[in-house]
């Protein structure tokens, strides 16, 4: 019997399942001005790989997520960042986004998430490892996150 | 892509969904960790090269699992073999000796050789220390959830009262921030009194403004033009007056209570103000007076409630000074010539804020003269309603006074007026 059917079989199917980590953000109850929450990954070394979701459209306002401009300054370009940028979330809601994670479940990269609201806290050392088997993480009452699942699919 | 189809067109029968860069995992030492590689193909038989203290392998199902005991890095090969071909899958291990942030996931419970659909994640990492270094910034707490409670709705709105109708609060801008204010005070029939006249744009539009900018981290400078008149009442020398009111305050807030829970403990927000009232008038001249003050503000039941209170001292200017006789025979009233000499006006200011939800809030504050000039005249009233949507505020007051410059609510007052006055504000936040 031949195997090159079966290994093409095999190839269209790993060819469909593109990977994808979902993100459903859910932040806490408040007023004033919302929050603005980045998440992109990096390497294990720090090098900055490319941004997964930008959770605000103002742009003027980026450069004030200082952590992620840093890392991603000459890496990423502002279309780039256009075209991964959505709306605000608004105190005690949630959004959910999924985007395409091929070349970031290998092992050697790490989610980042960047919060900070206008005159108020600025979180910015959160870190979550991802494996190549890696499931995602549930983040709990983390600054002004009430909850974040992110998940991975396969 | 291309690497997945390469490592199947180079093993034969043998399907290799691995990467071809290992795998890093970091574990606490004496913490469970396990690993399975994701190999697929019929007949399989693994192996492993050699393991740390405290792992194990299953030759069955190719998983390293155990308690690794002495902190340090290590390479795990573990290989998977058929009649196609052999394929290694390495790991990266660091073995720390203290809890650290970037642990590793939860122990798979079985091997897995098919695609991971996305499912339920596992708990979270516990709070962690940075990956590559220690040199970075700290976070930024925001005192609101210091708690470790939502925020109520109506908080971050409390925080932004800089100042009263009045008098000046207790909470400064945040560094580099601005707000400016525009104000009106009057009452029915303007022509009746010269003193509700403000800023003469016109005979019927009278208009005050305050400009709030703090440059650094609690200090906050405030200017403010609210008492323009203009005097049709002709003075002692048959001249008609006209003379504005410009008000400049430093506020230093040496104590910052935002973010404290509970009826009665920590401190109150406090701060020191000084600063000098200039008055103008329509020949040029002008003088000073010196102004300062101490106030204290406090958020309770959650920061619905704010009070506060404050011990003001505003010196005279050389109008009212000259009027009392103690200055320059320049501009005077008639029915002021030869009034008491004193220097100044001591006062208490007690103010209150209180939330009826997220944007509305009821107002109230008085200056009551303790000492010093125009005490007989009784305090300074104003109450209202405003509207706040963090960005804008937008006030309706009811007040016995048209004196809102911070001087002249102490050392004049100019409450002789029956009906009270009805006022309006805009602040705005930048």
């Amino acid at each position: 019997m031949s195997r090159i059917p079966l290994l093409l079989a095999a190839a269209s199917l790993i060819a469909a399942a593109e990977p994808t980590i979902t993100i459903d953000l859910a932040l806490k109850a408040g007023s004033g001005d919302k929050p603005m929450v980045v998440a992109w990954v990096e390497r294990t070394d720090g090098t900055f790989v490319r941004t997964l979701h930008m959770f605000s459209r103002d742009r003027k306002y980026f450069k004030d997520m200082t952590t992620w401009s840093a890392a991603r300054a000459g890496q990423e370009t502002d279309a780039a960042v256009d075209a991964v940028s959505g709306a605000t979330v608004s105190w005690a809601s949630h959004q959910k986004i999924t985007v395409p994670a091929t070349g970031l479940l290998g092992g050697d990269m790490v989610l980042r998430i960047e919060q900070r609201k206008d005159k108020g806290g600025h979180y910015k050392k959160d870190k979550y490892p991802i494996a190549a088997d890696w499931r995602g993480v549930l983040i709990s009452d983390r600054g002004y996150i009430a909850s974040a699942t992110v998940s991975v699919g396969r | 892509m291309l690497r997945t189809l390469a490592v199947i067109l180079l093993a034969g029968g043998l399907l290799a969904a691995e990467p071809l860069t290992p795998h890093l995992f970091t574990v606490d030492a004496g913490k469970d960790f396990a690993f399975t590689p994701r190999f697929s193909g019929p007949g399989l038989t693994f192996g492993v090269g050699s393991l740390p203290d405290g792992l194990t392998f299953d030759p069955a199902t190719g998983t390293v699992r155990g308690r690794p005991g002495i902190p340090g890095t290590y390479v795990i090969a573990i290989t998977a073999s058929n009649r196609g071909g052999t394929a290694t899958s390495r790991i990266r291990l660091s073995v720390s000796g203290r809890a650290d942030r970037d642990t590793a996931p939860a122990p798979d419970a079985a091997p897995d050789a098919a695609p991971v659909a996305a499912a339920v994640p596992p708990p979270p990492p516990p709070p962690a220390a940075p990956v590559g270094g220690e040199d970075e910034e700290e976070d930024v707490e925001d005192p609101m959830l210091a708690s470790g409670s939502a925020l109520a709705p109506w908080t971050d709105n409390q925080r932004r009262v800089i100042r009263n109708w009045f008098l000046p609060g207790a909470a400064s801008l945040p560094a580099g921030d601005f707000y400016y204010r525009i104000s009106h005070v009057g009452r029915e029939d303007l022509a009746e009194s010269p003193r509700t006249n403000l800023v003469g744009l016109d005979d019927d539009v009278k208009i005050g403004f305050m400009l709030g900018w703090s440059p650094v981290r609690s200090l906050t400078a405030t200017l403010q033009r609210v008492n323009g008149r203009d005097l049709d009442v002709p003075t002692v020398d048959g001249e008609a007056v006209q003379y504005d009111t410009w008000e400049v305050l430093l506020q230093w807030q040496v104590l910052d209570q935002r973010g404290v829970r509970g009826m009665w403990s920590g401190p109150c927000d406090l701060s020191v103000v000084a600063g000098t009232s200039w008055m103008l008038r329509n020949h040029g001249a002008g003088d000073t007076s010196v102004d300062v003050g101490v106030v204290a503000e406090r958020d309770l039941f959650d920061d619905r409630l704010r009070l506060g209170v404050g011990l003001w001292r505003a010196g005279l200017s050389a109008y009212d000074a000259a009027v009392g006789g103690t200055g320059g025979p320049d501009k005077k009233f008639p029915d002021e010539i030869g009034a008491a000499e004193d220097s100044g006006t001591t006062a208490l200011g007690l103010t209150a804020r209180f939330a009826l939800g997220q944007h509305w809030y009821l107002l109230a504050e008085s200056a009551i003269p303790v000492g010093g000039w125009k005490t007989d005249e009784g305090p300074s009233l104003a109450t209202g309603i405003a509207y706040d949507t963090n960005t804008h505020e937008f006030a309706i007051l009811l007040s016995n006074t048209a004196n809102t410059a911070f001087n002249g609510v102490l050392t004049g007052g100019a409450k002789e007026m029956a009906l009270p006055f009805f006022a309006f504000s805009i602040t705005a936040y930048l």
